[in-house]
């Protein structure tokens, strides 16, 4: 039998969810050159919500959880085809072809970019299912990085100390891949649209080049490579291409399985204070274990010998 | 909601409308000179008579390409403080250098001398008349009427340009070739699109100026 038994009741496990929730977030920024074009994004995913079920079966679920951006602040950008007026190749009457240079339209660095915040369009619910993971830490030989020493600040745990942590380790998660509606296509298509034809001379030469390059339109979804819905390539751009969603997944499964603990133990445990008189009591905890019904989270130990 | 940035110049020289003059070549404008005989020759380049450019063009019975096209303004850019223009260029016997005019107002002339025998005969004067065989094309951009004149004989050529049809197949690199001779131009009249070129050959020294019909 164990020495120690801790319970923990789902009512404490929650609040305890509603801390680390509300200290959960993720900053996120990439960009690449795509070739015929160049994107970027800037954001930050907060989580709101969310319940957690103890199940009896062992694990820990939390549920609908909503993953909304703050911010995020997507940039696309492209560069103009070369269009020129005149040139191609004229036959003389007496044989021989002659070759005619064409005007180019533009010089320099012919590009636009266009930003968008797409913090209000987009959101996620997630899901996750998760076991207790015990583990020890030790403040000398434990490495803990920048972001989640700044959320143990937060949280109030101490990393100076020896401590059991009890983990919610996620087994699965379930999370909505980016999945922007056509009224986010239309918006962004539309933006992108307006700042390529505010890059046209107006007069005679604006309707011109617009008939040598078909319209802006045309134009947008050839530098794109977009087939015919952008709302879904939009879409494709987050979830594989910068591969935005797999970074959330990591580090959702980092956040709660490596970061955050749901319960720490210190080690050696105080078990009777300092007093005028008497010296401090430290007992040593051992073998630890946890484990979840479907009403607590029970943690036992055992005291090994006391110093 | 959205933030737009631009890097873009536009070549300017399309938003105007001037006169073309093969004697005074500006962008939209370009004289093709026919290399008619071997050896070298010297090409001088000038900026309101002032020589932006120099350079030797080895003319070879074969073994080179039938033609070269430079931008003078990008030549004058290159060129040392004396004019002087590195690089090397050679073109087969019958073959053709286009002057043409990329960026810019500046309105250049070309003077090419053939060097045999110790002597150097001047072959093309572009300020005077085009020698025959060469070549002047001109881009119209704006839609309108326009007039081409061989100040050489007087002889009237009308062009009418018109602006694409909104659908339609539309490629500006479609130019028309317009002969002028001793009998004036052929054909008498064209009709080409906006942004698209006309070609005057001259089959007979001649001078050519592109106007629209009102100036």
């Amino acid at each position: 039998m164990a020495d120690l038994t801790i319970a923990v009741s789902e009512a404490v496990c929650a609040k305890t969810l509603e801390v680390v929730v509300a200290n959960f977030g993720l900053d996120v920024a990439d960009g690449a050159n795509f070739g015929g074009f160049i994107a970027g994004y800037d954001g930050r995913l907060v989580l709101k919500g969310g319940t957690l079920d103890l199940r009896d079966d062992g694990t820990v679920r939390l549920r609908e959880l909503d993953a909304r951006w703050d911010k995020l602040d997507f940039t696309l950008g492209v560069t103009m085809p070369e269009v020129c007026f005149g040139g191609g190749f004229v036959d003389l009457p007496l044989g021989g072809t002659v070759h005619l240079p064409g005007i180019d339209v533009f010089s320099g660095d012919p590009s636009v970019s266009v930003t968008v915040d797409l913090a209000p369009l987009v959101k996620h619910e997630l899901s996750l299912v998760a076991s207790p993971l015990i583990q020890h830490f030790d403040p000398a030989t434990t490495a803990i990085g920048k972001h989640c020493q700044q959320l143990h600040t937060a949280l109030d745990i101490d990393d100076t100390k020896q401590q059991w942590r009890v983990f919610c380790d996620p087994q699965t998660i379930d999370l909505d891949p980016f999945d922007f509606a056509d009224t986010v296509g239309d918006l962004f298509e539309q933006a992108l649209t307006d700042a390529v034809d505010a890059l046209l001379p107006r007069g005679p030469l604006h309707d011109l080049i617009l008939a040598a390059i078909g319209s802006v339109a045309d134009l947008l979804r050839t530098l794109l490579d977009i087939p015919d819905d952008i709302s879904e390539w939009l879409s494709d751009l987050f979830n594989v291409s910068f591969g935005v969603f797999n970074l959330i997944l990591q580090f959702v499964a980092d956040f709660f399985g490596k970061c955050v603990s749901f319960f720490q133990l210190d080690d050696p445990f105080p078990m009777f204070p300092k007093t005028s008189d008497l010296a401090e009591v430290m007992v040593p905890i051992q073998h630890l274990t946890a484990t979840v019904s479907d009403v607590e989270l029970v943690v036992t130990a055992d005291i090994g010998a006391v110093s | 909601m959205n933030e737009l940035r631009d890097d873009v110049a536009i070549n300017r020289a399309l938003l105007t409308n001037p006169a073309l003059d093969s004697g005074a070549i500006a962008v939209r404008g370009t004289v093709f000179h026919v290399f008619r005989e071997a050896g070298d020759h010297d090409v001088t380049i000038l900026r309101d008579g002032r020589v932006t450019g120099r350079f030797t063009v080895a003319v070879q019975p074969e073994g080179a390409v039938p033609q070269v096209n430079v931008d003078l303004a990008g030549l004058a850019a290159d060129a040392d403080r004396s004019g002087n223009v590195t690089g090397h260029y050679a073109i087969r016997e019958g073959g053709v250098m286009g002057f043409a005019v990329g960026l810019g107002v500046g309105r250049y002339a070309v003077v090419i001398g053939h060097t045999a025998g110790g002597g150097s005969r001047t072959v093309l004067d572009s300020r005077g008349q085009l020698p025959a065989g060469d070549l002047f094309a001109v881009t119209l951009i704006t839609a309108g009427t326009y007039r081409a004149t061989n100040l050489a004989s007087q002889a009237l050529l009308p062009i009418t340009v018109s602006m694409p049809g909104r659908g339609e197949p539309y490629s500006p690199a479609r130019p028309t070739l317009v002969r002028a001779g001793d009998h004036g131009f052929d054909p008498a009249a064209a009709h080409i699109l906006a942004g698209q070129s006309i070609v005057l050959l001259a089959e007979t020294p001649a001078r050519f100026l592109v106007a629209p019909s009102g100036l």
